[in-house]
């Protein structure tokens, strides 16, 4: 009887490391542990200050490399690793309010809200497949003394984070 | 006629007094443009300036000392000593922004009773660096900080004394592309 456990257990943990040794995860997709990150564009007619836009990718660099299994966050202009799937992250921003920091302390329910919208998009790297799009925002409605406005380009960094991190680290 | 304060100690008059006086202190130190009475002391060459984004372990608004070393610009705290080799730097821009101080504000609402909270209205006139840059693999990087702006000026000039690509808000280069110049968003976005 306690052989049996054991032989059974020892299966079960053999299963368990072949299926995560692959380079495919349940649903089938390549497992990416290398994501590069392009620096988002500005859509036409936005007036995203261009402090913002470096702040955004440094930001969404940061916030990347948070993820659990990820061995490295590129850079774009960087070499590929050979070999290995990657993960490219591009977006657009669509938005931006810039918003006022008096206003949503002294006045609050909403206004001065600073607003960045995106289209995200990610791809595969070397087959350029599309994987994953989606619409984010990074805001700021409140905060200590009604908050940073630069808050939004961390909100939005997070929010691509959390969309990557489902879609491709689960 | 002599004028005792004693007789007024406790008096309406003198809680009155106290009370306006600190309610004007914060708004009288803000305002007034003299260094020796304004809270904010000028800082001798690039010190204190305000961490926004790009250098490793350091926080948002930390702050941070930069100097100009032979080899490159040079990002110094305590604990964080941050080099960018002049070779690497692609472009550096100079921008006009405002600044909120929300620990002031905070401090003249409490000594105030909450009215001192309208110090949150007054900007404070700073200019922002956007340091862009490449790494040592070819990837495009960027650092953020802000500074006072007589800091801003000697910073142009000591650039300028290096013949460093400083930039114009008005001509900026393709690896920062100008707000609203992009094209159509699926275009853009693709690999």
């Amino acid at each position: 009887m306690r052989s049996a456990f054991f032989s059974i257990a020892v299966i079960a943990s053999a299963l368990v490391l072949t299926t995560s040794a692959t380079a495919e995860n349940k649903s089938g997709q390549k497992k990416y542990q290398y994501l590069q990150v392009n620096r988002f564009e500005i859509q036409q007619g936005v007036d995203l200050p261009p402090d913002y836009q470096l702040t955004i990718d440094e930001d969404l660099n940061k916030e990347l490399a948070k993820i659990k299994g990820m061995k490295q966050v590129l850079r774009e202009g960087e070499t590929l690793p050979e070999g290995q799937p990657v993960l490219l992250v591009t977006g657009t921003v669509t938005r931006y309010k810039k918003g006022n920091q008096a206003a949503r302390y002294l006045v609050g329910f909403g206004a001065g809200a600073t607003v960045i919208d995106a289209h995200i998009r990610c791809y595969d790297a070397t087959t350029k497949e599309l994987l994953l799009e989606r619409d984010v925002d990074g805001k700021v409605i409140m905060g200590l003394m009604g908050g940073k406005s630069e808050g939004a380009n961390n909100g939005l960094a997070k929010e691509v984070a959390k969309h990557v991190k489902e879609k491709f680290f689960k | 006629m002599r004028f005792r304060f004693d007789r007024l100690s406790g008096s309406l008059v003198r809680r009155a007094t106290a009370r306006f006086l600190r309610i004007a202190a914060p708004f009288v130190l803000t305002y007034f443009p003299h260094p020796a009475f304004s809270i904010e002391s000028a800082q001798p060459g690039l010190e204190k300036l305000f961490h926004l984004a790009g250098i490793p372990g350091l926080r948002r608004d930390e702050r941070v000392n930069l100097s100009l070393t032979p080899d490159g610009l040079l990002f110094e705290t305590k604990k964080v000593h941050y080099q960018v080799p002049y070779v690497q730097i692609h472009q550096i821009l100079v921008l006009q922004a405002d600044r909120r101080y929300e620990g002031r504000t905070y401090a003249a609402a409490v000594a105030t009773y909450g009215i001192g909270s309208l110090l949150i209205l007054k900007k404070h006139h700073v200019d922002t660096v956007v340091l862009d840059y490449v790494n040592e693999r070819g990837g495009k990087m960027g650092i953020v900080v802000q500074m006072e702006v007589s800091q801003g000026e000697h910073f142009k000039d000591l650039l300028k004394g290096r013949n460093l690509p400083l930039v114009e808000p008005g001509e900026i280069s393709e690896a920062l592309p100008k707000p609203g110049t992009g094209t159509d968003v699926t275009d853009r976005s693709k690999p």
